[in-house]
């Protein structure tokens, strides 16, 4: 049987820039809607293109059969529309594209899931963002178009609808713009669009006695702030650029005023003639800075021990010395104080030694790590948790040959009380084929944060290009591509978790998660029913977490874990009253349990 | 795209023509005044280009648990009979909406599984309506569960007279994405604060990715609701 894509849902209107929507799958026999379930008799299919339900290709995408029940998205990019190149996905860094062609009109590509198409969708809304912030004059109807073709991919973007309600003076944008974006990326909104209206607005710090007593402030302190204000604005740097991937750089702050008598600075986000990207990144670098001064520091840089040494020389230059600021859209000064203490409450974990990747180099000086597809985070590629250079690590510098190639990382994390952490690295390899190195740490399948720790598992990088472990061989891990880096992890990934299930977990040894979480509605639901030896009425399990977690759940609360996660939990009748924890459940749990997971209110 | 917020203001009304395939059935199984036809938990066709998702209150007008169009073209061995045969088995099994509550606790029930093989399309455990609303009458009994006739056979549909009105009813909508784009250009110029206001109301509740991403959306809501 050959399955090809035969067409896309919905209506394609020739003069679109770009279409998405669900791929009309067929086995040549029936068309087949893979989000729906649903399937028609393949005759139909003229009818339904009558009636605009759909529209057919006039030549079908063959899928690989491996593909055939996926949720298959498709992206059809018009190659006579201007924007083009901006919407076009680079098949190259881009996973999850199953295959990909074009006709004289349009670019045809096939997303495996909804996921995948959600990955192209935001790069390509980064890209129009950046385009508009970077290129000329912002305000051009050409940008408010673009901007509303990106937001037919992605219409509930922060920022994409924060710019478009910045594009568009008309008073009602705005508002229209605001009940497109979730609650919860509301935050997100707003901060963008007053970076963007920040064209006024300045951020003022105002120092008193100390060195600022009788007027004036002392130059050797006033130099010596300016420097640890540059210091926190390159601390927040790579924050910056990781969640804003839009921004080019992030310039140094622009120092407007020094109005020396009464030793107050003044910056400001814009500058005249500079691009609106600029101001944004200035805008959020200062908004970042303030914001960590009462103590409001992004998880990300929370525990960056240059960032807390140039907060603390900014709030007191000298130990007599005071400080007030002035934030950003606000009138107000306010009072600063000395940043807590941090390092006290450190606690470092022993070495862990794991595989993973280099994704990615900041200056030189920190590099991103891949140690699975959701553990990234970024290190120091100078300095240790010791003050020494990583062994290895001068390797990574120059042309980049060792990128997104397999390396063996030894790592130290350090945590605090709060929760918050930060990866160390000791010493790096990048592979060579024919090497053996061993691993001492996988991260846990089952909870997020944790580490299996004290393993000694051989991992041995063949000629061939594959990667031979315990828990699997990986094949063609080589090219340095980041879709060959994401689809290996991934399967790596995968991999520790079933080795992490089949071993008896009173066996292993766990580093749990800096911050323990609560446990979630699945977990709950699982614990309680680990408890009640792994079958229970599903009355008797709700009751059991209602008590132990004081809180107030019902039955379809409990239905529905067992619904999104069949592979863990199921009901034993058909009238659903009778819960089971599966095999595959059982290890899960007693895992989560052994790994620290969080069995009672936090 | 007009058609489009039209449907969403006022709410989808009948296909004018007399001619269209909806107005011709109408006539062979006797269904008057022309209705306007919602499907519960589903669509009525495999893809689709827009689709409005409404709570089972807000449709006044009358139900039956099978599409009635494939009474007359597709579903079998109805197909086959009399037109006054049809009629009569149509109206056997029509009822007015406001009773929707208890039937839908007869078919598909309210256990959770019987409620998700609905929502999945899958075949009922039995032949027909004939064995959920018993009948010893021979005229009103006919295994159009069972094969060759598929999901249409066994999807409550529901038949409002002329128009389904909205009104403040509105749970969800979806569109193709240029259309949606569209949408987003009207709306910005969009000058009398009661246009601005209802744009306002309507832009939260659209879901991306079409017909198909709704279902799927809200099938999941309805599975454990």
């Amino acid at each position: 049987m050959s399955w090809q894509i035969v067409g896309i849902e919905g209506i394609v209107p020739e003069d679109a820039p770009v279409v998405w929507g669900v791929g009309v799958l067929s086995d040549g026999e029936r068309l087949h809607n893979n989000f729906t379930g649903v399937s028609t008799p393949i005759a139909d299919l003229t009818r339904l293109r009558d009636e605009n339900h759909l529209h057919v290709f006039k030549t079908p995408l063959l899928i690989p059969d491996e593909d055939a029940l996926n949720e298959l998205v498709v992206l059809m990019v018009n190659r006579r529309s201007q924007s083009e190149p901006i919407f076009r996905p680079d098949t190259g860094r881009l996973g999850g594209v199953v295959t990909h062609s074009h006709t004289k009109t349009w670019h045809y590509y096939v997303f495996s899931s909804r996921d995948a198409f959600a990955v192209c969708a935001n790069v390509a809304a980064t890209n129009v963002i950046q385009n508009v912030l970077y290129a000329g004059p912002a305000r051009t109807a050409e940008n408010r178009n673009l901007v509303r073709i990106a937001l037919t991919l992605v219409p509930g973007h922060p920022e994409l609808n924060a710019l478009r309600a910045y594009l568009d003076e008309r008073p009602n944008v705005e508002r229209l713009a605001r009940a497109s974006v979730r609650t919860t990326s509301m935050g997100a909104f707003d901060l963008f669009l007053a970076a963007m209206r920040s064209e006024g607005d300045e951020y003022q710090l105002k120092y008193e006695h100390g060195a600022a007593e009788g007027g004036g402030f002392d130059i050797d302190v006033a130099i010596t702030t300016l420097r640890a204000i540059e210091s926190a604005n390159h601390s927040f740097s790579p924050f910056l650029q990781r969640n804003y991937p839009f921004i080019r750089d992030v310039p140094a702050p622009r120092f407007r005023e020094m109005r020396a008598a009464s030793a107050e600075l003044h910056f400001v986000p814009a500058v005249e003639g500079r691009p609106l990207g600029d101001r944004v990144a200035r805008y959020l670098a200062i908004y970042f800075l303030q914001q960590a001064l009462i103590g409001e520091k992004p998880p990300e840089v929370a525990l960056s021990r240059q960032l807390h040494q140039a907060l603390k020389t900014i709030a007191r230059p000298t130990e007599s010395t005071t400080l007030q600021q002035k934030r950003l859209s606000h009138d107000e000064r306010e009072d600063v104080y000395e940043p807590a203490q941090q390092s006290a409450e450190s606690t470092f974990s022993d070495e862990l030694r794991v595989l993973g990747i280099v994704s990615g180099l900041t200056q030189d000086s920190r590099a991103e790590l891949w140690i699975g597809p959701e553990r990234r985070f970024f290190v120091s590629t100078t300095e240790d948790d010791r003050g020494e250079p990583p062994t290895g690590a001068a390797t990574i510098k120059g042309d980049g040959v060792f990128l997104r190639r397999p390396c063996i990382f030894t790592l130290v994390r350090e945590s605090t009380d709060h929760g918050t952490e930060q990866f160390h690295l000791r010493s790096m390899t990048v592979l060579k084929r024919g090497d053996n190195r061993l691993i001492t740490a996988l991260p846990s399948g089952v909870l997020a944060g944790a580490f299996i720790v004290g393993l000694n598992l051989k991992i041995a990088y063949k000629k061939d290009a594959s990667l031979v472990t315990p828990m699997g061989t990986f094949e063609s891990v080589t090219d340095g591509t980041l879709d060959t880096a994401r689809r290996w992890l991934a399967e790596y990934r995968e991999a520790c978790n079933e080795f992490e299930l089949q071993q008896d977990p009173t066996q292993l040894q766990w580093l749990p998660p800096s911050k323990k979480e609560k446990a979630s509605s699945l977990h709950r639901v699982m614990i309680v029913l680990h408890e009640l030896h792994g079958a229970a009425l599903a009355t008797d399990v709700v009751a059991g977490i209602n008590d132990r977690f004081d809180t107030v759940v019902r039955v379809n609360n409990t239905r529905r874990e067992a619904l999104h996660h069949p592979e863990l939990l199921h009901f034993a009748d058909e009238a659903e009253k009778v819960l089971l924890l599966t095999d595959r459940g059982r290890a899960y749990i007693a895992a989560y349990i052994a790994a620290g997971g969080a069995t009672t209110p936090l | 795209m007009q058609d489009t917020i039209d449907v969403l203001r006022t709410g989808p009304a009948i296909n004018p023509s007399p001619t269209c395939p909806t107005r011709l059935n109408e006539a062979t199984l006797a269904i008057a005044p022309p209705c306007v036809y919602a499907y519960l938990g589903r669509t009525t066709e495999a893809f689709g280009h827009s689709a409005v998702s409404l709570p089972m209150a807000a449709l006044a007008g009358t139900v039956s648990p099978f599409d009635t169009g494939g009474l007359v073209k597709h579903i079998a061995p109805v197909k086959g009979w009399t037109v006054d045969a049809r009629r009569a088995y149509l109206a056997h099994y029509s009822w007015p909406s406001d009773q929707i509550g208890k039937l839908i606790a007869v078919y598909p029930t309210g256990a959770p599984a019987r409620r998700r093989a609905y929502l999945n399309t899958d075949r009922p455990k039995v032949s027909g309506p004939h064995e959920i609303w018993k009948t010893k009458e021979e005229s009103f009994i006919a295994s159009i569960w069972t094969a060759p006739n598929e999901w249409p056979a066994w999807l409550w549909e529901g038949r409002a007279p002329n128009r389904l009105s909205i009104d403040q009813n509105l749970v969800a909508w979806s569109c193709p994405a240029p259309i949606y784009g569209e949408i987003l250009e009207i709306s910005a110029a969009a000058t009398e604060p009661e246009d601005v206001l209802w744009f306002e109301w309507l832009m939260p509740k659209y879901v991306d990715g079409g017909v198909s991403a709704l279902v799927q959306s809200l099938r999941g809501r309805q599975e454990v609701a």
